[in-house]
């Protein structure tokens, strides 16, 4: 076990940094000056070379990219250009409410797609299982954004029932709860359809296999058989699977942030974007492209450390 | 005991088995009468597709959802008629009444549960506390020869060889001391040293627990070295039946007599061919009238082809389907 | 000895069918989803492209006195913050949406294909540098790179295209790469290589007969995808610059006004949804139609 973590913790290291390389490459590609465009038509040569400096964009590429791995190593992502605080900073006050609202929606698509999907493959083909079928595509298929306006035109702007702006007062977790509930929502929605499908498939092909014959044969309750000996069995992709889900959770977090108005990296970054902020932006991307292979590292591990077969192979 | 006023364990009657598929429907068995005596051993012959697995799983109501039992089929076991049973006294019978051992013990037990955890699953019905379940499971263990007993009812099935899953197998069939073991095919997956290790350990367990064996195989050998009694089925009917004696020496089916002489193990004298059998199974759905054997009969007439023979006693308990037995 | 002569053999030879012309579109019509699917695709298409013809107003046709107004006979989607007819806008988003995808993908697939190529048929350390690429970046959320690229480069329907084939042709190149390999060693290949094919011709006349199906399914489950990542943009504010009726600024509009009416968030909802819905489920039902061992659970 302990072999197989380090090998993953190593590969998802190089991914990151090959990814960072790939980010920092795509935007030198492109033709224009980067200083022209931030600063606009107006800018002298002067502003210009300032802007550049500033940026560290003076310098050739390759030293630019190692100067930046040296300095996320050591925590520095740099400062943010008008406000002149560190960046790590800025990041690590609102990425908690970021995460917050990511997790919860993942716990959303478990509560709601795990059942049904089970439900689904217990009941095959009844009316159940194929209207399950038709919303998991419609989950799946409709963007989250969408989803988060409608609900927050049905039920805080129409009906009242949720607020519709803000986190809520720090310090009263039931406010900050009522808060959370629909842009969490509309985060985790889009993962109920994927989680349903590959939990039915995964149940129904466990429950083909010769040892469930057996326990049935041995006259176990059916609920055992189908709640402890299948699903135990049927979930274990399915957290490799929840792991990719987090990379879309995060960015339909950004969106989430925005239509709620709440506070978070999103948020950050996009009013980053606005004011050509390139270290908060370039801050942003690294720190969520971080967290979705830190997410995909853990669920992995978690997946392996599940199947004893794997557990005890290392 | 039995209140059915024999000593049979269990008795087939009539049992007809269709299963609904979008060619027609396919007859699996057709018009089973078969029965096992207390205590004695049944072997149950056929080659791929003639409907041992149907009729085994028909025993513990474990068809699949399309499968049609016709409604004059009786299984009597123990004086019950398991086609009648409600749910709970279903669940009453398997695991601890009758018990069944699989063909392939890398695939019967659950990969992720503990195999100590798998066995006291069994004894749910048991009034016991874990920690008896436990004892009771390791000993049954101990029984097929596992060592350290106790301290490997927490493994997990992978860390078990073949041979010595399927002697946690033969441990969870016997644990509940059921009336009836039905064995399909436990020696197919297993090379042949350890096939001969666990004939021998059932042979030695069933003597000991007392109960009556369905043993189902393709092969001959086995069959002649373990069973009492012998049914040789094909196509989804019996055509032949009776003790082991008569069946090996005194085969009257034409089918049962190109088994034993297409057995390997029985050829006499070097040769560059095996024989073989020509011709394929008919198909089920759309049966062939006459003897379903018919087709591929050395010995058939015309009569073969026009109808279907029934049972025809030759002596004791041998009976078999054909014309040549009632005619001779 | 014990050879016989059955009569007749059991079970007579079916008639071989021969299978129609496009037997998979009949496929795909039975199957409910996959009719309506295409219905709602052809729907979309129909009105991007006759968009012109099709509404009633001039997109761009300011009437301010009547602004945010709801749906009546005379606009039947209401009007957005400027007065501008919502139906006519949004059946001009339409154009945008349709050109995005398909400019996006057809380049994300004539790359992804060259690409795939060269990772399977090339030497091995350059087919494992390719997947790493590929790996590293389905490593990024893609709205983050987005958000990167625009910083820098400034916001466009351009910039929104080149991300989305950034992201989107390693997709390709991986289903491409996949094929390629299996196909490599494959005794026919080497048979007509040996009778003296050269590799192009190999690749081409064998290869890409296999990955239509594949391809084609992967396209109408990425062009929701791009759809969205356009529309997503644009309602950030990042995306297509006014007065471009993109789907997602008519969404943005409808945001800052949604205390105002609902009707412009509804409207930009709409088309958004059908679009996605539509095109998942043609993709849906053609997996299922050219890959029935995908279907193992029916």
């Amino acid at each position: 076990m302990l072999l197989y973590t380090l090998k993953r913790l190593g590969l998802a290291i190089l991914i990151v940094c090959v990814a960072m390389l790939l980010l920092l490459s795509a935007i030198h590609m492109v033709p224009g000056d980067p200083a022209g465009i931030a600063l606009g038509p107006r800018a002298t040569p002067e502003m210009r070379a300032e802007f550049k400096a500033l940026m560290g964009l003076d310098q050739p590429f390759f030293i630019q990219y190692f100067k930046f791995l040296g300095n996320v190593v050591t925590g520095d992502l740099g400062v943010d250009v008008w406000s002149k605080r560190p960046v790590t900073q800025m990041i690590s006050e609102q990425l908690p409410h970021t995460l917050a609202l990511a997790l919860v929606g993942l716990g959303w698509s478990m509560l709601i797609g795990i059942p049904l999907g089970c439900f689904s493959a217990v009941h095959r083909n009844s009316l159940l299982d194929k209207f399950t079928a038709v919303i998991s595509v419609g989950c799946i298929a409709i963007p989250s954004f969408i989803v988060g306006l409608y609900l927050l035109l049905l039920f805080a702007v129409e009906l009242r029932w949720f607020p519709a702006i803000g986190a809520g007062e720090p310090g009263n977790l039931g406010d900050q709860i009522s808060h959370l509930i629909l842009p969490s929502l509309a985060v985790g929605l889009g993962w109920v359809g994927y989680l349903a499908r590959f939990v039915r498939t995964s149940m129904l092909e466990v429950m083909g296999e010769n040892h469930i014959r057996m326990a049935r044969a041995y006259g176990l309750p059916t609920r055992r058989i189908t709640y402890i000996y299948a699903l135990k069995l049927a979930i274990l992709p399915t957290v490799a699977l929840l792991g990719v889900g987090v990379g879309s959770l995060i960015s339909g977090a950004v969106f989430a942030e925005i239509i709620f108005a709440r506070p978070g990296v999103g948020k950050m970054v996009v009013d980053a974007v606005n004011t050509r902020n390139y270290p908060i932006v370039m801050g942003g991307v690294l720190v969520t492209t971080m967290l979705f292979a830190l997410s995909t590292l853990i669920s992995d591990l978690i997946a392996a450390w599940l199947d004893p077969r794997v557990r005890q192979g290392f | 005991m039995n209140n059915t006023g024999n000593d049979h364990v269990l008795d087939v009657r009539d049992l007809s088995v269709s299963f609904n598929t979008s060619r027609g429907s396919l007859r699996a068995l057709r018009h089973i009468d078969i029965s096992v005596p207390q205590n004695k051993i049944v072997g149950i012959v056929g080659e791929s597709g003639c409907g041992k697995s149907t009729l085994i799983n028909s025993m513990l109501r474990l068809l699949a959802p399309n499968a049609e039992v016709d409604a004059q089929s009786e299984i009597i076991f123990q004086g019950d008629d398991v086609m009648k049973m409600g749910r709970s006294d279903l669940q009453g019978l398997r695991g601890e009444r009758i018990s069944m051992i699989f063909q392939d013990p890398m695939t019967a037990l659950n990969p992720v549960i503990s195999i100590g955890q798998q066995m006291s699953d069994i004894l749910y019905r048991q009034d016991l506390n874990k920690a008896q379940k436990r004892a009771r499971s390791a000993e049954m263990l101990a029984q097929v020869g596992i060592p350290d007993p106790m301290r490997r009812l927490d493994d997990y099935p992978h860390q078990f060889s073949g041979g010595m899953r399927q002697r946690i197998c033969i441990a969870m069939a016997l644990m509940m001391n059921p009336a009836l073991l039905i064995a399909d095919e436990p020696t197919t997956a297993l090379d042949v040293t350890l096939e001969a290790q666990i004939i021998h350990l059932m042979k030695e367990l069933r003597e000991k627990f007392e109960c009556s064996m369905l043993f189902v195989s393709h092969n001959l050998g086995l069959i002649a070295e373990l069973c009492d009694e012998v049914i040789v089925m094909y196509a989804g009917e019996v055509v032949e039946q009776g003790n082991v004696h008569d069946l090996f020496h005194r085969a009257q089916h034409p089918y049962t007599q190109m088994l034993l002489e297409c057995d390997p193990a029985r050829i006499a004298e070097t040769r560059r061919d095996l024989p073989t059998i020509t011709g394929s199974v008919p198909d089920l759905v759309d049966l062939p009238t006459g003897c379903i054997f018919a087709p591929r009969c050395p010995k058939r007439y015309e009569l073969c082809n026009e109808s279907p023979p029934g049972t025809y006693e030759i002596g004791g308990q041998h009976s078999a389907r054909c014309f040549k037995v009632r005619d001779d | 000895m014990t050879t016989i002569t059955p009569e007749d053999t059991a079970g007579a030879d079916a008639p071989i069918k021969r299978e129609p012309r496009l037997a998979w579109l009949w496929q795909l019509l039975r199957n409910p989803l996959g009719a309506f699917g295409l219905f709602l695709v052809a729907l979309i298409v129909i009105s991007a492209v006759g968009a012109d013809f099709f509404s009633p107003y001039d997109y761009k046709a300011l009437d301010v006195k009547n602004r945010l107004a709801s749906p009546s006979w005379a606009h039947l989607l209401g009007t957005d913050n400027l007065g501008r007819d919502t139906f006519s806008r949004i059946l001009h988003g339409g154009q945008i949406a349709l050109y995005v995808a398909l400019v996006s993908i057809g380049t994300s697939l004539v790359l992804g294909l060259a690409l795939g190529m060269l990772a399977g048929y090339g030497p091995r350390w350059l087919d494992n540098l390719l997947l790493l690429i590929f790996d590293s970046v389905r490593a990024f959320p893609v709205i983050m790179f987005a958000l990167a690229v625009i910083t820098v480069v400034g916001p466009s329907l351009e910039t929104i295209i080149g991300v989305v084939v950034m992201t989107t042709t390693p997709g390709y190149a991986r289903i491409a790469r996949n094929s390629t390999l299996s196909l490599k060693n494959n005794e026919f290949i080497l048979a007509e290589r040996s009778l003296g094919a050269g590799t192009i011709r190999i690749m081409v006349s064998h290869l890409l007969p296999n990955l239509i199906a594949p391809l084609l399914i992967l396209c109408s489950m990425d062009i929701p995808v791009v759809i969205t990542i356009e529309a997503g943009l644009s309602f950030l504010g990042l995306g297509v610059k006014p007065p471009t009726p993109s789907w997602g600024s008519i969404l943005n509009d409808g945001y800052g006004f949604i205390r105002n009416t609902p009707w412009l968030v509804i409207a930009g909802g709409i088309p958004l949804i059908l679009t996605t819905l539509g095109f998942t489920f043609l993709g849906e039902s053609l997996r299922d139609v050219f890959d029935p061992k995908l279907k193992k659970d029916r």
